[in-house]
């Protein structure tokens, strides 16, 4: 394969890691999460995480299309199953209509819980069609079924046979569509029950021979689109599920707003009325960040060997030799640290003492460092290194990852200042986010293929750190669409950034990894909205605290996500934390230099001149 | 693919134009004086004609106004409520006045013209210049809450109707200056970057301005990797956009297709006309931006655009 087929052909492979890009091929690639057995029993669940967590790969897998690609289109095997999923994917475009224009919201509710039982009546019938097209012997719906059926969403046309009851279902669709768009100029459409000739549809389906034993699963994704009304629907639907249809639902952290159904007293509860999936706490939990690194394995694999040529090349990879990683004091060869200030000034107190320490240069930098920050000489450290070495060893294994940010800093320091390489290093990167870690692979073999790279080397480490920096910058400027208040996201994540990163070069008397916060007081309502969509929107992650506040509240402390830790060089591991105010944090937004500033001069930081790192445009830089 | 507009479109000199007798002229008033200036000019040499000021009022209700007095209340949902107004006047014509007028308005009082044949003329005039410094600053400072509602379908333009996962829609976006909108879109959709059709206006209003919907859009384009796939259509020409969206249609084998009109004013008046004319494969995607202060200077020309014609041809 040559070059340039390589690279169409990752493209194709990785390029597309919205499963929702994938269309077709998601399921050629499907790799099951931990939790997808979890998922697969009867019980109504949903799925919650960030975009990007893998939602619409697992419930379109649930699918008759996904589970029928995914057992290489064996019937026999599909047929297997003991569940039939209907994929639907919320459309802000269509749900919205639903509201408004005069029409009070008790009518609305009608009208959507109409289109709900069209809809998904719709799909049952599509599934029906689809399975006889497959096997001739299927059984047919007896013609009073499918009167029933139709009786039953007020269909009052001629319906005698399942082929016209397929017709007069889509045609239902577009006259409904008609009727909703004349909603004022006449009285409201028949309208059929929440619910009920979904239940119905099902029964006399489930009847079928081929179908016996079977059940339904409504797969519904991007919950969080639905109106609340329409939530409190579709909530009530779930609360009371039968015995022959279920739900499954994708839903964005936090876009789950009301939890309770068409009753405003009953509430739906976990795990008496669902069971909830939590991917990020399924991930990023310390005993299951394995889970989320065999997982990510098993997906990019699966990828990469479709590149290879020769079938045992294909068998022999493993995307851990791929992307190979550093040791620290590798690293900090690599960042010339033997060409450093400090390192310099070691050498030239050793040549002085005629005595050479058997040390990592990176050990010989940081007591030259340590010596400058606390203004000892030299030789008061390596007396007190010499006596109490142990203690030294400690203390240098502490601070030698956060030692690399300060080998290469600033401004004309020119090329890398900061590696990020290594598979490892990749998933924690991805922080449990598997669309991050396919943009991460992507990027890194795609920067590697271009510049005639052999797919059968491991990919170097600028390679790979360049890759992880275009994924930061990508996923920044992603923010700007994904909220209607984006932009705010947008300079606080840039903000912080700067912060961090400006921490992590500083020499001088501060713990080392400074890269989470907490909050010190209260925070204003609107501070707090931005910060729970930095959550929702994965430009911050959030970690709950042991402590109690004084008001028994459970606290929070934050961190930039680690996708943009190579962007802004600052550590994405998670280690210390400051505390910021209410005012400090809109400062961020608002006035983000003085800010940051004002932040730095309160820890008693001293950096002089360099500005927040910003948004670089990536066509027309010129321009402005 | 030749420019059409010499058949459809005429451009006028608005101070000495006659309207056809009879007829009816709906304009609505925004904050720039643009929005006025032909009704204004009109007035004089065509003492027949009816002249409608459309005012705004919430959740999609207008009230219409002739010589300052408020005549009728309109439910822009209605269509029939819109069609009998209009025939109780027996016009001879309608023009529609789009310089200052929402899409909300305009789109539906556009349908039941055109599927109720109607006889009907858009009219707009062009702006001389665009302050361009305000729509950048909008792009790098302003939240999309403070641009737009969020998405709504136009009045009238409801489709309900599930893609079909297997093929899914052609995306096209009539690209402006403020790159937040067309982001916000593409998120809310997930559209397959290959179904990404991006318009540019091409030419511009000025030659520059290409390269300022380009820079405001730039990071959509280089993230979702359409920029290959750029259109072209002339940023004043309803024709020009209505051709533009037909050749994409045809070339995507008559595949459904989502059409963002978040450009110019003459491109979103095509792409409605479109989407009236294919109301089962054409679905409008809106994001009902809120109205700003200015951002235009002054008049350039005016046109007069036979939407009748180009509907029927």
């Amino acid at each position: 394969m040559e070059s340039s087929e390589k690279l169409a052909k990752l493209d194709e492979l990785f390029g597309s890691y919205k499963a929702e890009w994938l269309r077709g091929k998601i399921f050629d690639f499907f790799a099951a999460p931990a939790y997808f057995g979890t998922f697969k029993d009867n019980r109504p669940c949903i799925l919650q995480g960030g975009r990007g967590t893998g939602k619409t790969s697992v419930l379109r897998g649930l699918s008759y299309q996904g589970q029928y690609a995914i057992l290489n289109k064996d019937l026999e095997k599909f047929d297997q199953n003991e569940f039939i999923g209907l994929y639907y994917r919320v459309n802000t475009n269509h749900v919205h209509a639903f509201q408004g224009r005069g029409i009070d919201d008790a009518d609305w509710s009608l009208l959507f819980a109409h289109y709900f039982n069209l809809l998904f009546c719709w799909e049952i019938s599509k599934y029906l069609q689809w399975h006889q097209e497959k096997d001739n012997y299927d059984e047919v719906l007896s013609s009073h079924a499918c009167r029933l059926i139709a009786t039953s969403l007020h269909i009052n046309k001629e319906v005698d046979s399942f082929e016209t009851l397929c017709k007069e279902l889509e045609c239902a669709m577009y006259e409904f569509q008609s009727d909703v768009n004349n909603i004022g100029d006449k009285a409201l459409p028949q309208l059929s029950m929440l619910g009920d000739p979904i239940k119905l549809f099902v029964e006399q389906a489930l009847n079928l021979r081929q179908l016996k034993g079977k059940m339904f699963y409504l797969l519904i994704d991007e919950y969080e689109n639905l109106l609340n009304s329409q939530q409190q629907a579709v909530n009530t639907l779930l609360k009371h599920v039968p015995e022959t249809y279920t739900f499954k639902i994708g839903v964005r952290e936090m876009g789950w707003r009301v939890k309770y159904t068409l009753n405003k007293d009953e509430l739906l509860n976990d795990p008496a009325d669902y069971s909830l999936i939590n991917i990020s706490k399924e991930f990023s939990s310390e005993d299951k960040k394995n889970k989320f690194a065999k997982f990510a394995k098993e997906v990019c694999d699966r990828r990469i060997s479709e590149l290879f040529e020769g079938e045992d090349e294909a068998r022999n990879y493993s995307i851990e030799e791929a992307l190979p990683s550093l040791s620290i004091e590798d690293e900090s060869e690599l960042l010339k640290v033997t060409t450093s200030d400090y390192y310099t000034k070691f050498v030239a107190f050793e040549r002085e003492q005629g005595k050479e320490y058997d040390l990592p240069p990176l050990y010989k930098f940081f007591l030259a460092y340590w010596a400058d920050i606390h203004k000892k000489p030299i030789k008061a450290i390596v007396k007190d290194y010499d006596e109490r070495t142990k203690k030294w060893d400690e203390r240098y294994n502490n601070y030698k990852y956060g030692l690399l940010f300060k080998i290469r800093r600033g401004r004309g320091a020119g090329g890398i200042q900061k590696y990020y390489a290594g598979w490892n290093t990749y998933v924690k990167l991805a922080n449990g986010n598997i669309r991050y870690l396919m943009e991460l692979v992507y990027k890194a073999y795609y920067n590697f293929l271009q510049e005639d790279g052999d797919i059968t080397e491991p990919i170097p480490f600028d390679k790979q750190t360049d890759a992880a920096r275009d994924v930061g910058w990508k996923n920044l400027a992603e923010l700007e669409g994904t909220w209607n208040k984006g932009v705010q996201i947008t300079k606080l994540v840039q903000a912080l950034g700067s912060l961090f990163a400006k921490i992590a070069a500083y020499r001088g008397k501060l713990a080392p990894e400074l890269v989470q916060f907490d909050i010190d007081g209260e925070l204003k309502p609107q501070t707090e909205e931005i910060i729970n969509a930095s959550v929702m929107n994965l430009a911050l992650i959030r970690m709950s605290t042991n402590k109690m506040s004084g008001k028994e509240i459970k606290t929070y402390q934050y961190s930039l996500h680690p996708i943009f830790a190579p962007y802004f060089q600052f550590s994405y591991r998670r280690k210390r934390k400051l505390s910021l105010t209410d005012e400090e944090i809109r400062g961020c937004i608002e006035c983000p230099e003085p800010t940051v500033d004002a932040i730095l001069r309160r820890k008693k930081i001293f950096i002089d001149g360099e500005d927040i790192v910003s948004l670089q445009p990536s066509l027309f830089d010129s321009w402005q | 693919m030749i420019n059409k507009d010499y058949l459809y479109t005429e451009f006028c000199d608005i101070k000495c134009h006659k309207l056809q007798e009879d007829s009816l002229f709906f304009y609505e008033q925004d904050m720039e004086d643009r929005s006025v200036y032909c009704s204004n000019e009109l007035r004089a040499n065509n003492p027949s004609v009816k002249f409608i000021g459309i005012v705004e009022g919430a959740d999609d209700m207008v009230e219409l106004v002739e010589d300052g007095v408020p005549t009728d209340t309109l439910n822009l949902h209605r269509a029939l409520m819109i069609l009998t107004i209009i025939r109780q006047k027996n016009p001879s014509c309608v023009y529609l006045d789009v310089t200052g007028m929402s899409c909300r308005v305009a789109a539906p009082i556009l349908k039941v013209l055109l599927e109720e044949k109607v006889e009907a003329r858009v009219v707009y005039a062009e702006p001389s210049d665009y302050i361009v410094k305000e729509f950048q600053k909008e792009g790098l400072n302003k939240d999309l809450s403070e641009m737009v509602e969020g998405v709504r379908p136009l009045p009238c333009f409801v489709n309900l109707i599930p893609y079909d996962e297997d093929n899914p829609p052609v995306f096209v976006s009539l690209l402006g200056f403020e790159g937040g909108r067309f982001a916000y879109l593409v998120s809310d959709q997930n559209p397959l970057d290959k179904r990404i059709r991006p318009i540019v206006g091409v030419p511009g209003y000025k030659m520059n301005y290409p390269y300022v919907s380009l820079w405001g859009n730039r990071n959509v384009l280089s993230l979702r990797r359409c920029w290959n796939r750029i259109e072209y259509a002339e940023a004043n020409s309803i024709v020009d956009i209505y051709f533009k969206l037909d050749q994409i249609f045809h070339k995507n084998h008559q595949s459904r297709m989502v059409v963002a009109p978040i450009g110019t004013k003459p491109h979103a008046i095509g792409a409605i006309i479109y989407a009236v004319k294919h109301p089962n494969e054409v679905e409008i995607l809106y994001d009902n931006p809120k109205r700003t202060l200015h951002r235009t200077n002054g008049v350039g020309r005016v046109s007069i655009c036979d939407v009748t014609k180009l509907f029927n041809f």
